[in-house]
């Protein structure tokens, strides 16, 4: 797990390391990230629905030998245990999590607190946090 | 009405060997396991429930072989955005069925709310009788994940030069 204060140059770092398909929810911290997503062509990168249907859609891109990534804002970890315990984790599917971290608000606050502690408690490592600097308002 | 086993070995006749399947959470990937057994081309998704044709898509998008999925009524409606996803970017390749039963029949038969008759995303609706417990997947989660990768990997070459 690593953090990072800033989405700018991730995408492109990303593709350096050879991922070859994103899907994710939007959030506001990761506005860059996906705006560089966005000029990918199109099969590399799937907006989904909820972050659930991103993990599913990324590991069937791992499936088929992608090297994938999730984008979620921290919010919708809660959305992603089950997937990543009763799928990915069993069935030895990994795949990148770029998390957007929100902490201020109070609909932010508690998942802001366990974010982290939450993914090490399931044994999910392959994570970055992008901490970013739109958590005052 | 058909019976789970007809409605399964109508899909499987219809997409062939060669077709990659996802089998949804609970008795219908055990009843698929059943009728198609260990080698057949089948991602046994037995837990994650409602996420069978985002991992149906997910391949889909990356293969040029046909990719099926085989959903349960109430897995459909777990996740019913995923119709919408796949109205949006699914190939002409994916296929998703949804055995209605109208129960939640894996874990101890309780009714479901009723299916529309269309979606988008959804290829057909097929009506079936609840099929009773089927013995257990008898293969890993690792192993069966190991060996769609293998599936998939023989024609990766294949999906680039066509776009996949």
């Amino acid at each position: 797990m690593r953090r990072v204060t800033s989405d700018s140059g991730l995408v492109a770092e990303l593709l350096e390391a050879g991922y070859t398909f994103f899907s994710g929810v939007p959030d506001s911290g990761l506005k860059r990230f996906i705006a560089d997503l966005s000029a990918l062509p199109s099969e590399m990168h799937v907006q989904a629905t909820w972050e659930a249907e991103a993990v599913g859609l990324a590991a069937g891109a791992a499936l088929a030998g992608r090297s994938s990534c999730v984008y979620l804002q921290n919010a919708g970890l809660g959305h992603v245990v089950n997937p990543l315990a009763s799928l990915c984790l069993p069935y030895g599917i990994d795949l990148l999590l770029v998390v957007g971290h929100r902490h201020t608000l109070p609909q932010h606050r508690v998942m802001g607190e366990i974010d982290e502690r939450l993914l090490e408690l399931l044994g999910w490592d392959n994570a970055i946090i992008v901490i970013g600097d739109n958590n005052v308002d | 009405m058909w019976t789970r086993e007809e409605a399964i070995r109508w899909v499987l006749d219809r997409h062939g060997r060669e077709a990659i399947y996802v089998a949804s959470t609970g008795y219908l990937s055990r009843a698929v396991y059943a009728v198609a057994g260990p080698d057949a081309n089948v991602f046994y998704m037995q837990g994650s429930m409602g996420l069978a044709p985002a991992i149906g898509l997910g391949i889909a998008l990356h293969t040029s072989r046909d990719v099926v999925v085989l959903n349960g009524d109430a897995s459909l409606l777990m996740a019913l955005g995923s119709t919408h996803t796949i109205r949006d970017r699914a190939p002409e390749t994916f296929f998703h069925y949804v055995f209605r039963n109208g129960v939640h029949e894996s874990v101890g038969g309780q009714p479901c709310a009723r299916l529309e008759e269309t979606y988008p995303g959804v290829t057909a609706i097929l009506d079936v009788a609840p099929g009773g417990k089927p013995p257990r997947v008898g293969i890993a989660p690792e192993e069966n994940a190991r060996r769609i990768r293998q599936a998939l990997a023989a024609d990766s070459s294949r999906a680039a030069a066509g776009g996949g």
